[in-house]
């Protein structure tokens, strides 16, 4: 508990421009701040394979889940390991913490397969949280779990979502791709500052030299549009 | 029906890891109840998911996957110590993303008194930030006060009006300083909120919120 109060009083302080050690990890250089320098990124540039095979991660998980086939877990690791250990990279990982956080994601990946419903989440956006809430174990030991239908807590709310979502996971991804592809320049930028780089809107205004308000309002113009789209407003 | 919710910036650096411990705190608990919120974080994974698949690669060293095989193989990091048995009544009201910040169950918890009709548990006080459980009689009025920095504040069961807005389950609020308010709780019942306060927010704006880190150096 006392770790806890430690961490969440340390990370508040450490929103800011000071450069506090990375708490319990390995590598002194820490995730946050992500205000100004970033470690000389050498991007491996684009993949090849882009636009993988989504039913082939779905089924290799399931394969994973069923039979331990480490074969359906290697094609998972050659297509996911190099674009999670880019994403916390972007995120101000050293090399080295981004690879060992990048390895205990695929570790749990292996582990929690069974827990994988396509029916819920696309295999990346699934591996994507995995990777996310161990990165935020790592730095602040807060530990985020999926929710659980059963837990009392639900016994007169749902936990699922009000209505039926309208797309399947696979067709809510390429609704996503799609207008991001269409998405003025401006607010593209901003949607990769802070769903790819994971920053904080007050370090992308920082970063931008842009008003934090500016940097609020189109992330909301441009993620309004997109859920219109995704309930299904067009059809 | 939640009608009361964080502005989305919130769930956006909640979506992307980036939001401090006691504001995600606030969102994760609201979430519990919000599937409006949740639904907008699925919404915000989903799109880091695609990004990354049509991202950039960096290269793994040569012997990651041999390293993660064996790892598979090892044994089981063991999980956190056993989780404290909460009784039903606390299961019903208290979020999952709330629960590791309680010693036990609601009744076995130390409840000061702290106003007339009105008591706390602190959960957490550090530096600037407190957080606690608040449970206020039936009908009783909150004497009206200010904050020196942030205060989220939500309903965990029960409900109060504020003004003119009525706040119930699931129902979250943002006063910051200078926000004069003096919260009723409904005739009904008592009201049980989750507060989080921040009194590291004394400056508010935009400029006011970029400068304080430095100011406290």
């Amino acid at each position: 508990m006392q770790t806890l109060i430690d961490q969440a009083a340390t990370k508040t302080r450490a929103f800011a421009a000071v450069p506090v050690a990375a708490v319990q990890i390995a590598e002194p250089k820490g995730f946050y701040p992500k205000m100004k320098s970033k470690p000389g990124v050498k991007s491996g540039g684009k993949a090849p394979g882009k636009n993988a095979d989504m039913k082939h991660m779905a089924d290799c998980i399931r394969a994973i889940a069923e039979s331990k086939d480490r074969k359906a877990f290697e094609d998972l690791f050659r297509f996911y390991a190099p674009r999670l250990k880019a994403v916390l990279i972007k995120n101000g990982a050293g090399l080295q913490e981004a690879e060992e956080v990048m390895q205990e994601a695929m570790v749990l990946v292996w582990r929690k397969a069974e827990q994988f419903d396509p029916g819920k989440a696309s295999p990346s956006t699934w591996i994507y949280t995995i990777a996310r809430n161990r990165r935020i174990d790592l730095i602040r030991r807060e530990k985020r779990a999926p929710l659980d239908p059963e837990d009392p807590f639900f016994q007169n709310i749902s936990a699922e979502p009000d209505g039926e979502q309208v797309y399947t996971e696979t067709e809510r991804a390429k609704i996503i791709r799609e207008y991001l592809k269409i998405l003025p320049e401006e607010q593209l930028l901003l949607v990769q500052k802070a769903f790819y780089e994971e920053m904080t809107h007050q370090a992308i205004a920082a970063e931008l030299d842009m008003p934090l308000g500016t940097v609020k309002s189109r992330l909301r113009i441009a993620m309004r549009r997109l859920r219109e789209q995704l309930s299904g407003a067009d059809l | 029906m939640i009608t009361h919710h964080l502005s989305e910036e919130f769930l956006v650096e909640y979506a992307n890891g980036s939001l401090p411990t006691p504001e995600a705190l606030v969102v994760g608990s609201h979430l519990g109840t919000c599937s409006e919120c949740r639904d907008s974080v699925e919404t915000f994974e989903n799109i880091s998911a695609v990004l990354m698949e049509d991202g950039d690669v960096e290269a793994v060293t040569p012997d990651a996957l041999e390293a993660v095989l064996a790892m598979i193989d090892g044994p089981v990091e063991e999980e956190a110590a056993p989780l404290i048995e909460f009784d039903r009544a606390t299961l019903e009201v208290i979020p999952p993303a709330l629960r590791s910040y309680l010693g036990g169950s609601l009744s076995a918890l130390a409840w000061k008194r702290t106003g007339r009709g009105i008591e706390e548990v602190g959960l957490v006080k550090q530096d600037d930030v407190r957080i606690s459980l608040l449970r206020i009689r039936a009908g009783q009025k909150v004497p009206s006060h200010t904050h020196r920095g942030d205060e989220f504040t939500l309903v965990l069961s029960g409900g109060y009006t504020d003004g003119d807005a009525h706040f119930g389950k699931g129902d979250v609020s943002l006063a910051d300083s200078d926000k004069d308010h003096a919260p009723v709780a409904d005739s009904d019942g008592p009201c049980l909120c989750l507060t989080v306060r921040n009194g590291a927010a004394k400056l508010t704006g935009p400029i006011g919120r970029f400068l304080n880190p430095v100011l406290r150096g």
